[in-house]
């Protein structure tokens, strides 16, 4: 079922369409699909077409110059690779844990940053869609459309993200690409003429928060069936928890839930996130395709984001988000969401709980005040995992003692669900697409699609898209002489007292 | 800050068409863009998006202003930065990447053969089948990443990684106003 | 006129071993006597920077000299050739990177560089050098006499390895 329409059996003589570039969407994808002269679908694949190669050339970089670096992947999502690499780097330079007011400052930034990225998602990028259908008149279906046309919807949604861009200039030093969060904890504090000018918008923030969830609900509603069935596909879901199971965007455990709901991993540290994932490149695309190693490629692969956490967590802690998550489960009747354009819902419940959370950020007086910066006995390296928009954000690192990076392994959010899109986009094809005339309306579809996981691709092109690789040096006598491991992102590491082998 | 209406809408009925791409960019200067948050409400009344990752035109067409976000790391992003110029009558590098490569051009230190070929070359232990990327529909990287006024000739510049809201706010504003364009100390930034 | 020759030693000293290379040149400069600034320049520096390329210029013979924490012990001798790589821009610029900024800026091949690496085990702020690593030191300072004689061994020493 994973490869149908990945391959055409005889793709010479078949129809080449192209959907190029996908548009309102981050990054560069498109779509290709092979029909034959009866227009039947023979092969639908997303590519994504650009790298740009980080890990490479990280490599030899002073370690504080990363967290500045690693935000050039991206321009939306620059405060999930900030954090992540601070996480990791905490980690090298001893600091566990960060300070309290570290801690406040940085979940500050990283709810505000969840909050602008989703909100910019859902009312910039992906409504023109919902509002207007997804054949609608081309020049309509974009903000601009959706300003003219509902305008105190895209005058709150510019509004909701306004405030948690401005939240990241506050506790960052700019709204794209800033300097707060380095190594052992934060920069600096928020002020309280900063904390002020925020905190006196939130309860309103609040409530146009359940406003927008409201809006997605009522679409869901309104159009079932649709809906429930548009790329509508069973995966596994994978996301970070809290120890407790609640919902925690900044640090936690990793838990997947199979199709059907059930746990299959819980509470796996993110410094052995290899143990549960390993990755796969195949030749017409740039991204990889993780999957969970001990299941393998065909059926191990799974979803991330919005859609995967919550519904993979019990519990949101937040109250009137938690609300709205029980509707949301409530809709599946016993089994999990499905539904790919669910992926809206989930996420206009995110923006909710990050408001929340951010109310109450706002009033810890350890944001204002406290040490910032911890420090401890130095490590090699370590690992930063974190709940970025699009879904788990895995960073990975090893430092000389030069205080050069010597190795740099990058698991970015979107990659995850390179597997789950290719599906959706063949689902599209199947239903709509088959045996018919091509509309662009009917090509839009394949984008709707895309669209809903809110893929961040220039994220995803991060890599060069290595196979992993093991290498055991034995000596004369059959000692380990020597062990080197190159991992999936082709950074080679010492490993003298790992496991051998990287598959099994 | 300046508002818009130096334009005067009634001598002007024609709206200004402005397409965007980014090529080897990472969206900053896009979202950027963006952060002049309300007054996109006012910009919308003066200006039309052609071809941009904001709407769903997929080819760009006659336009007033074409800005660039990226430089060019392969084929394809030298082709449709041909595209703009050809279609465009100003065009403007915005952001550190379409200006000088940016962090993505930290690459051209590597032969870019050489690491493809250390990653995807035969050797023990990689799975069957694995090779370089080689599919038709991937472009062909450049050797070098490059900064866009290598490949055409740019009328504008605009510094940042990325150019702040008001920067861009500000330029827009003079363009269209036929104003030189002219950026205030505190709006210059290269970081 | 130049000396022909350089002794080029860089590290913290006040960082446990990372002060071998300075101590190399101070020792060994006491060792050359009266050919210091004749016919040899001794130069010492916390780390290489690209305007030590022009303290390559006129010399027959260069001597780059550091402390590190995994050559052979116990010192470890390579011929160096001009490379391009991006250690310019942080606080561990390599010697061959200095290498390529002279070739760069002369649009001549440098002249020949050996980097003698003298192994050190401990980089602590604040801590003195440790013993092994001064009888590391004092290992190098014999060959380094050598050198200055125009009579060292200047291929990599592996068969001195005793560690795994």
């Amino acid at each position: 079922m994973s490869f149908d329409l990945e391959t055409a059996a005889h793709p010479e003589g078949l129809r080449r369409i192209a959907i190029d570039p996908v548009s309102r969407v981050e990054g560069h994808g498109k779509v290709t699909i092979l029909l034959d002269d009866q227009q039947r679908v023979q092969q639908v694949r997303l590519h994504i077409v650009e790298f740009r190669g980080f890990e490479k050339f990280i490599e030899g970089r002073p370690y504080w110059e990363v967290p500045v670096m690693v935000q050039r992947l991206c321009g939306i999502c620059p405060v999930s690779h900030q954090l992540a690499a601070c996480k990791a780097l905490d980690l090298v330079v001893g600091a566990q844990p960060i300070t309290r007011s570290a801690e406040q400052i940085r979940r500050l930034m990283h709810y505000g940053q969840v909050m602008q990225s989703h909100a910019l998602h859902f009312f910039y990028l992906a409504s023109p869609d919902l509002l207007f259908g997804f054949d609608s008149d081309v020049s309509l279906r974009n903000i601009v459309g959706v300003a003219e046309a509902h305008p105190d919807i895209a005058r709150k949604g510019i509004l909701l993200r306004k405030f948690g861009q401005e939240l990241i200039r506050v506790t960052s030093g700019k709204r794209i690409h800033g300097t707060g969060s380095i190594p052992g904890g934060m920069n600096k504090h928020v002020s309280q003429a900063d904390r002020d000018m925020l905190r006196k918008d939130a309860d309103q923030l609040v409530e146009w928060a359940a406003e927008a969830v409201d809006i997605v609900k009522q679409l869901h509603a309104q159009n079932r069936t649709l809906y429930d069935g548009f790329a509508s596909f069973p995966s596994k879901m994978l996301s970070l928890v809290r120890a407790d199971g609640a919902m925690d965007l900044y640090d936690g455990v990793l838990r997947v839930r199979d199709a059907d709901g059930q746990i299959l991993f819980d509470g796996v540290s993110d410094q052995r996130y290899m143990d549960l994932i390993e990755e796969e490149t195949r030749p017409w695309t740039y991204m990889k395709f993780p999957h969970l190693r001990s299941i393998g490629r065909e059926t191990g692969w799974y979803r991330v984001g919005p859609l995967a956490r919550v519904q993979n967590c019990d519990f949101i802690p937040s109250p009137l988000a938690e609300a709205q998550r029980r509707e949301f489960v409530d809709w599946g009747h016993g089994s999990l969401v499905h539904a790919t354009l669910a992926y809206h819902w989930a996420r206009m419940i995110e923006v909710l709980h990050t408001v929340e959370v951010i109310r109450d950020l706002l009033d810890d007086p350890d944001i204002l005040q406290g040490d910032l910066m911890a420090s401890g006995e130095r490590q090699g390296g370590g690992i930063g995992m974190i709940e970025a928009p699009r879904g788990t954000l895995i960073h990975d690192y090893r430092v000389g003692p030069d205080d050069l990076i010597t190795m740099c392994n990058l698991i970015v959010s979107t990659t995850h669900n390179n597997q789950a899109m290719n599906e959706a986009v063949r689902s599209v094809a199947r239903e709509y697409l088959d045996g018919k005339e091509l509309t662009e309306g009917l090509l839009n579809r394949i984008e709707v699609a895309i669209r809903a996981f809110d893929p961040c691709l220039s994220c995803a092109t991060h890599a060069l898209g290595k196979m992993p690789l093991d290498v055991v040096l034995l000596d004369a006598d059959g000692g380990l002489a020597d062990h080197v491991i190159r991992s999936a992102d082709g950074e080679l590491a010492r490993h003298l007292a790992a496991p051998r082998g990287v598959e099994e | 800050m300046s508002t818009l209406m130096d334009v005067d809408t009634a001598h002007q009925p024609h709206k200004w068409k402005v397409a965007t791409v980014s090529l080897a960019g990472c969206f900053g200067c896009h979202t950027s863009f963006l952060d002049i948050d309300e007054r996109l409400l006012t910009l919308i009344e003066h200006v039309e998006f052609d071809r941009s990752p904001l709407t769903d035109i997929k080819e760009v067409g006659k336009c007033d202003i074409g800005l660039i976000e990226g430089g060019v790391c392969n084929a394809e992003n030298v082709a449709v930065l041909r595209t703009f110029r050809a279609n465009c009558k100003t065009l403007v590098a915005m952001g550190a990447c379409a200006i000088n490569g940016g962090l993505p051009a930290e690459r051209n230190r590597f032969d870019l053969a050489d690491v493809l070929n250390e990653v995807y070359h035969d050797r023990p232990g990689l799975s069957e089948g694995s090779a370089i990327p080689n599919d038709p529909e991937l472009p062909p990287l450049l050797r070098q990443v490059r900064p866009i006024h290598a490949v055409v000739h740019v009328d504008y510049f605009l510094p940042g990684c990325p150019p702040s809201a008001d920067a861009f706010w500000c330029f827009l504003n003079d363009l269209m106003a036929g104003r030189t364009p002219h950026l205030t100390h505190a709006l210059l930034h290269y970081d | 006129m130049t000396a022909p020759l350089l002794v080029f030693g860089w590290g913290n000293a006040s960082r446990g071993d990372d002060a071998l290379g300075p101590l190399f040149v101070q020792q060994l400069g006491a060792l050359a006597g009266s050919s210091v600034g004749v016919r040899v320049d001794f130069l010492e520096d916390y780390q290489l920077q690209i305007e030590h390329a022009l303290d390559l210029t006129c010399r027959e013979r260069v001597l780059f000299v550091d402390a590190s924490l995994n050559c052979v012990a116990p010192f470890d001798v390579t011929t160096l050739h001009a490379a391009r790589d991006a250690s310019f821009t942080t606080h561990a610029m390599s010697a061959q990177a200095v290498m390529q900024v002279y070739r760069e800026l002369s649009g001549m091949a440098p002249p020949p560089c050996t980097l003698l690496a003298i192994r050190g085990t401990g980089f602590e702020l604040g801590e003195p050098p440790g013993r092994l690593a001064l009888f590391n030191l004092s290992q190098a300072l014999v060959w380094g006499q050598c050198w200055l004689d125009g009579n060292a061994v200047l291929e990599p020493l592996t068969q001195r390895a005793s560690h795994a």
